[in-house]
């Protein structure tokens, strides 16, 4: 691909392909072919500035219909009236309109572009270095997109490529100067690019309107977990806490920092303000050993990360524990009557520190909630302490619970995994279905009657064949058996006298939800348990051998 | 799914809450309880009480307790002293307002007597007193002002309050439940006070029933305007001869925008039904405009309101008051120093108008001052607490104030005479025999700085009253004027402002003059005229305003020659002593001359008099105010009292929790200094924003993900980003395909609990992306 003999605009139209490119390696596969025939006929194509637009035009419609792609680049007229008209004002209404557009194309890539003409290389074989070294070295992100079976070589052509166009783009720039008019478009593309690259760095909205506007956007793959093999709660949180932790030392010493702030908030406290902690990574540990710094203070330390903690909780937790009483009336009365406590004057404990984890729990996450625990906060016997993890924290606050709370921000970002928090939490990775363990399954029906043992057996048993049977892989509620069929099993293998009973166990199943049900297109309920056949098996088999007990 | 039995007592949580209880130690805990509700009388026998309690040994540790204590002393009665000037403050700004309430409730219904006589025709002409009460956007600000007005409408004992707040009255029925406690309860202090109240048997009847909701005489339910009216009636019998009773029933509501209205609709109708036999008057807080209660409420009830409008406070001049009361008027405390202001100053003009929380500010502000500045010890005393603090000091706080930066620049200016510089640095003793000047110093400077400001405050406004069209000035606010005095490096002397007003001073005609002259003397009298050091200018002003008077009579002398004893008027008043001269003045205003400025040169001489006079004022508070409202930062030793770490207040009360998140997740290696990640260890000439973006596979894994999630458009495929997890990870080798699953589902959901990504039904295995913005 040599440059040096070639007219202004072509350089231009080669770069706008690296710029594809780099779409076409975030973007799936078929994207690829557009880019080779763009890499194959760019040559002798008279392209004008508007190439770019066309492209884009092309690629957008190419969303709609992919097949006519390859037509619609080239069938848009080159007008050469079009570099006028770019060079004017009517270009920069354009460019700002389709900045969205443009902020997803350029990528990494333009920016070690950019670099590179900035400093000017020289020499070529300086430039194809660098480069070289840059791209390959300093793209990672778009490396962990590609597939993985692709080739390092179509790397090394677009580093070639993007060389080629830069010096391409030098040379051009300094040997027909006489040209004004193209070259004020090589001008404009310039500052365009240069403007592009600012609003990569400033505008993240603009990749939101991007994202959400524009067609082509949206694609994903359709490639699901189902691929991998599946996963326990209990092994997971295992592995988890087996895993070594990252920069172990490092993290050591962040902690160490803000305990050395222990003295600080614990005046703070005093002087009445409250203190919520915010930052990345798990703060429940420091939390905890500043509850635990000071032996001369009463402390109520709230797991708000534990779903059952609700202000009910909280309240009662507090009134039981400090006022020796037992919580009645409404949340408002039961704070009112704590507040009123902290007020009087001869009272067993004088002041009260709350320590609160995780205050942005998504179950406390309720009007309600915050307004009565901002009352209780602005009671000046009552201090709190508070974490948060959620980036939108200020949204849970109005203005007079702000006030009311009183808050000192402080952040703690200890970058220490939230193992304990997210224990109480099933993933939702770890969707409905793998929700369930058959340990749990075991548990429910080892307690349950011989006959509602029998019935789920059955169940199992078909869904187990269903699995069997089928060629490729289901999932478990694909093997689920109509309501009736199941009954008339259940009836034959005598589980069962009447539909009654049979409804009694299934309500029984349904309440230790270890069956799920859904209504079929014929509006049948087909019966299942969410689990893969290998576990029904295992299952099964210790069905058996509670039989025989 | 609780994790039983780990590492250690952290790990194991089991229950919602749990709670630690002090270590008993009999002896020590009732007296240190003691001590907390009353922290100034006696000292704390405990070395480290004030350890104990948070402050922490500055000096490298080497501070005395006696110093800490102070310390925490000073803050906290600095603070008692802030907060009780701003009330008090705030309360004088309302009070004509205050009032205003007051004499509406009493006037209430003396004027609709003459309506009830419409109601003899039966005309269905029930309407409620109310007051529309505009209180600013800032409904938590309210709540002290609202207090108030029941406390003073209480004091009247003509009323029986009540204030019914959104918190406590989701319904109907709890609001009614509200309104009839408060009533009884408020009825049973009016007896408390009045032993000799005969009916105190019937009220017994009607107490209730606490347990459940019924009155105790049955029938009625606690939450019936029935039981408050025949109550009311019952109170209100002709027999009944104690006048004393309150006649009215008060009702205050603080926040009527965060009412249900559908509440407040059926809650007035009620009202307005009873209207005949209970007396009800309404107060309406309204933080927005009255289109708020135009829309809630539906124009039949509005008809049944008789509305009046009233404006509580603005918070910009409430604004105003605290920046006088704390920076102006206040010569020994805490200040805020150049940027802490200007950062509160903004806050609470461009974002909240929240008074409150300005203050809460100004309080961390004062805190951290004692907490951090060991020279505060020397901050906020009067003249007797001088020699014991200075007593106090060790060699490590006068080294402290060697290093003050203010210091410095005093030693500096003493150069010339090396032998005081050697002193200066190097004789403790002597340094100390220098303190109290100092200090006095900084105070001589504050008051000197007041009555200034007041000047120019007082010139400001005369100039915007006179309406000359002439006169071109800006009226600023006092918390700006106050900015700028504080915000120039030069002070407000050499501020544009200043010079503009000190120009339009020339123009102004003699009546304006007299006017100023005479506020500004009456300021001086009010204020400090036992100060000594300002009786020149006193001086100088009397003089400046015979002389003003002088001209005014040549002039009438020569307009009417031989008409009135002119002479004589003039002659007493350069005579009487200079208290009298206003007065003798006032007496004099009555003759209505106006002089101009002169422009062209050919008037009468008396003119140019005026004009020479007009200059002569002019460069008077010229030097004046160059002399006095000199910026803060040329006072030596100012560190002691004014508070300048601005970055700490941002860092506490502006924060950007996604911000500071993203930036932890982004840029990891800024928190974690590892030497495995750091991008400068391959590559010097590394641009930093570029390597940023790289990742490493030593990084946090929830980092590695929050990169990738960067480059994601608004869907995301799960698989797919554990493929590229995976292939991150695996540049380290190869590795567990269950570990990365593990680490990746650990990552994920952190992201998710962080708010950055949600679970979609939207395609099988994918989340959506939440974030854009970086």
């Amino acid at each position: 691909m040599s440059i040096q003999s070639k007219t202004i605009p072509q350089p231009i139209k080669e770069i706008q392909v690296p710029l594809h490119e780099v779409q076409v390696v975030v973007e799936p596969v078929e994207r690829k072919q557009v880019y080779k025939h763009t890499n194959t006929r760019k040559m002798r194509n008279s392209p004008t500035p508007t190439i770019r637009r066309s492209a884009r035009k092309a690629q957008e419609k190419e969303n709609i219909n992919s097949s006519s792609s390859n037509n619609i680049i080239y069938s848009t007229p080159d007008n050469p009236f079009d570099v006028n008209k770019e060079n004017g004002t009517d270009d920069e209404n354009t460019w700002n309109f389709r900045s969205g557009k443009k902020r997803r194309v350029v990528g990494n890539f333009e920016r070690q572009l950019r670099n590179v003409l900035k400093e000017a290389t020289e020499s070529k074989q300086e430039a194809t270095a660098y480069l070289r070294s840059k791209y390959i070295k300093s793209s990672p992100v778009k490396d962990s997109f590609q597939v993985p079976d692709e080739s390092n070589g179509e790397t090394e052509e677009e580093v070639d490529e993007l060389q080629d166009t830069v010096l391409g783009e030098n040379a051009d720039d300094e040997s027909d100067e006489k040209e004004e008019q193209k070259i004020q478009v090589i001008e404009t593309k310039r500052t365009r690019r240069v403007a592009a690259v600012h609003e990569r760095d400033e505008k993240g909205w603009e990749r939101y309107f991007a994202d959400h506007h524009s067609t082509s956007s949206a694609r994903t793959s359709f490639h699901t977990l189902s691929k991998l093999p599946a996963f326990e709660q209990k092994d997971l949180i295992e592995t988890i806490n087996s895993l070594p932790l990252k920069h172990q030392d490092q993290l050591g010493t962040i902690a160490k920092n803000y305990e050395a702030l222990f003295s600080q908030w614990y005046y703070q406290l005093r002087c009445g303000f409250n203190i919520i902690c915010y930052g990345y990574g798990s703060k429940r540990g420091i939390l905890e050993k500043f509850a635990r710094a000071r032996d001369d203070i009463h402390v109520l330390i709230i797991n708000g990360f534990m779903p059952k903690t609700t202000l009910k909780t909280v309240l009662r937790d507090i009134i039981q524990g400090y006022l020796n009483e037992q919580p009645h009336g409404s949340m408002e009365q039961q704070t009112k009557h704590i507040v009123t406590y902290f007020s009087i004057l001869n009272r067993e404990i004088n002041k009260l520190y709350l320590v609160f984890h995780n205050i942005d729990a998504v179950q406390l996450r309720t009007e309600q909630t915050y307004n009565c625990l901002s009352i209780i906060a602005s009671c000046p016997n009552i201090r709190l302490i508070a974490s948060t993890d959620h980036i939108n924290i200020g949204m849970l606050f109005d203005q007079v619970t702000t006030s009311r709370f009183n808050w000192l921000w402080f952040e703690l970002a200890t970058f220490q995994p939230h193992k304990i928090e997210h224990s109480f939490q099933n993933s939702s990775l770890m969707n409905s279905e793998s929700e369930l363990s058959p340990q749990a399954v075991y548990h429910v029906l080892s307690s349950l009657s011989q006959r509602a043992r029998g019935v789920f057996k059955t169940l199992i048993e078909h869904q187990i064949a269903e699995a069997e049977k089928a060629s490729k892989h289901l999932k478990p509620k694909d093997t689920g058996i109509e309501y009736n069929a199941l009954y008339d099993k259940c009836r034959r293998e005598f589980h069962v006298n009447s539909d009654n009973t049979f409804r009694g166990h299934l309500t029984e199943f349904r309440d230790h939800r270890i069956i799920q049900s859904y209504r079929s297109a014929h509006g049948t309920d087909i019966l299942y348990v969410p689990l893969d056949p290998d576990r029904l098996k295992g299952i099964a088999e210790k069905l058996e051998e509670l039989g025989e007990d | 799914m609780t994790l039983k039995g780990h590492q250690d007592f952290l790990d194991s949580v089991s229950k919602e809450s749990f709670q630690i209880r002090p270590r008993p130690t009999p002896p020590v805990s009732p007296r240190k309880s003691k001590k907390k509700s009353d922290s100034t009388k006696g000292s704390e026998n405990d070395p480290f009480y004030f350890e104990r309690i948070g402050l922490e040994r500055l000096l490298d540790g080497k501070e005395t307790p006696e110093a800490m204590q102070l310390r925490h002393w000073g803050y906290e009665r600095t603070w008692s002293q802030i907060l009780s000037s701003i009330e008090k403050s705030l309360l004088v700004e309302n009070s004509a307002s205050f009032n205003d309430i007051v004499s509406f409730v009493d006037n209430s219904y003396s004027s609709i007597e003459i309506e009830t006589s419409f109601q003899a025709f039966g005309l269905p002409y029930r309407e409620i007193p109310t007051a529309l009460i505009f209180t600013g956007i800032n409904s938590p600000d309210n709540e002290l002002l609202f207090t108030r007005i029941a406390q003073r409408l209480r004091e009247a004992k003509s009323n029986y309050v009540v204030m019914l707040q959104s918190k406590d009255c989701g319904s109907l029925k709890m609001t009614m439940k509200c309104l009839n406690e408060q009533v009884l309860a408020s009825m049973n202090d009016f007896e408390n006070q009045d032993e000799e109240m005969n009916d105190a048997d019937d009220t017994d009847e009607m107490t209730f029933d606490v347990e459940n909701d019924k009155l105790a005489d049955g029938h009625l339910q606690r939450y019936d305007m029935e039981v408050l009216a025949e109550w009311f009636e019952d109170k209100r019998k002709p027999n009944n001869d104690d006048k004393s009773l309150p006649a009215k029933i008060v009702i205050l509501i603080q926040d009527f925008e965060a009412f249900e209205p559908s509440v407040l609709e059926d809650f007035i109708y009620i009202c307005s039904q009873y209207q005949d036999r209970v007396k009800f008057v309404l107060l309406l807080g309204i933080a927005t405009t009255i289109n708020a209660l135009q829309q809630a409420l539906p124009s039949s009830i509005l008809n049944s309101l008789r509305v009046k409008k009233m404006q509580l406070q603005n918070s910009e001049r409430c604004l105003g008051r605290i920046v006088t009361a704390v920076q102006v008027e206040n010569h020994i405390g805490i200040k805020l120093g150049k940027m802490p202001y200007k950062y509160l100053h903004e806050v609470f003009l461009l974002y909240n108008y929240s008074v409150s929380s300005y203050m809460s500010k100004l309080q961390y502000a004062v805190m951290h001052h004692f907490f951090s500045n060991p020279l505060s010890i020397l901050a906020g005393i009067d003249d007797q607490e001088l020699p014991s603090r200075l007593s106090l000091l060790s060699e490590n706080h006068l080294e402290a104030i060697r290093m003050q930066k203010s210091f410095m620049k005093y030693v500096e200016a003493q150069l010339p005479d090396s032998d005081e510089v050697r002193r200066l640095l190097e004789d403790n003793a002597y340094l100390e025999s220098l303190l109290p000047v100092l200090i006095k110093g900084i105070e001589q400077y504050h008051k000197k700085f007041s009555i200034a400001f007041e000047c120019l405050w007082i010139i400001q406004q005369s100039l915007v009253n006179c309406k000359d069209p002439k006169i071109n000035v800006d009226r600023k606010a006092k918390h700006s004027l106050y900015y700028l005095a504080i915000q120039e490096d030069g002070g407000l002397c050499d501020a544009y402002h200043t010079q503009k007003l000190l120009v339009n001073l020339k123009k102004i005609d003699s009546s304006c003059l007299s006017d100023l002259l005479q506020k500004c003397l009456e300021f001086f009298y009010a204020n400090h005229y036992a100060d000594p050091c300002l009786a020149q200018e006193v001086s100088e002003l009397e003089n400046f305003l015979v002389r003003l008077c002088d001209i005014e009579q040549t002039f009438i002398y020569e307009n009417n020659k031989g008409e009135e004893s002119s002479s004589s008027t003039s002659s007493t008043i350069s005579s009487t002593s200079s208290r009298t001269i206003l007065s003798s003045i006032k007496e004099s205003k009555n003759v209505v001359i106006k002089f101009s400025p002169l422009i062209q040169g050919e008037e009468e001489s008396t003119n140019t008099l005026y004009t020479i006079l007009l200059k002569q004022v002019s460069e008077f508070f010229d030097t004046f105010f160059k002399s006095n409202l000199k910026h803060y930062s040329t006072v030596t030793l100012h560190e002691v009292v004014y508070y300048e770490n601005e970055k700490l207040l941002k860092h506490m009360f502006s924060v950007h929790p996604r911000a500071a998140t993203q930036k932890a997740l982004g840029q990891p290696n800024r928190y974690i200094k590892c030497r495995c990640c750091d991008y400068a260890n391959d590559e010097d000439d590394e641009d930093e924003e570029e390597s940023i973006e790289r990742i490493f596979p030593t990084q946090q894994d929830t980092c590695i993900l929050y990169k990738m999630y960067l480059e994601f458009g608004k869907m995301i495929n799960m698989y797919d980003w554990l493929m590229a997890f995976k292939s991150i990870l695996e540049r380290d080798g190869p590795i567990d395909e269950k570990e990365v699953q593990a680490r990746f589902i650990a990552g994920v959901t952190e992201l998710q609990t962080l708010g950055f990504v949600k679970p979609t039904s939207r395609k099988a295995d994918h989340f959506q992306r939440l974030t854009w913005a970086r």
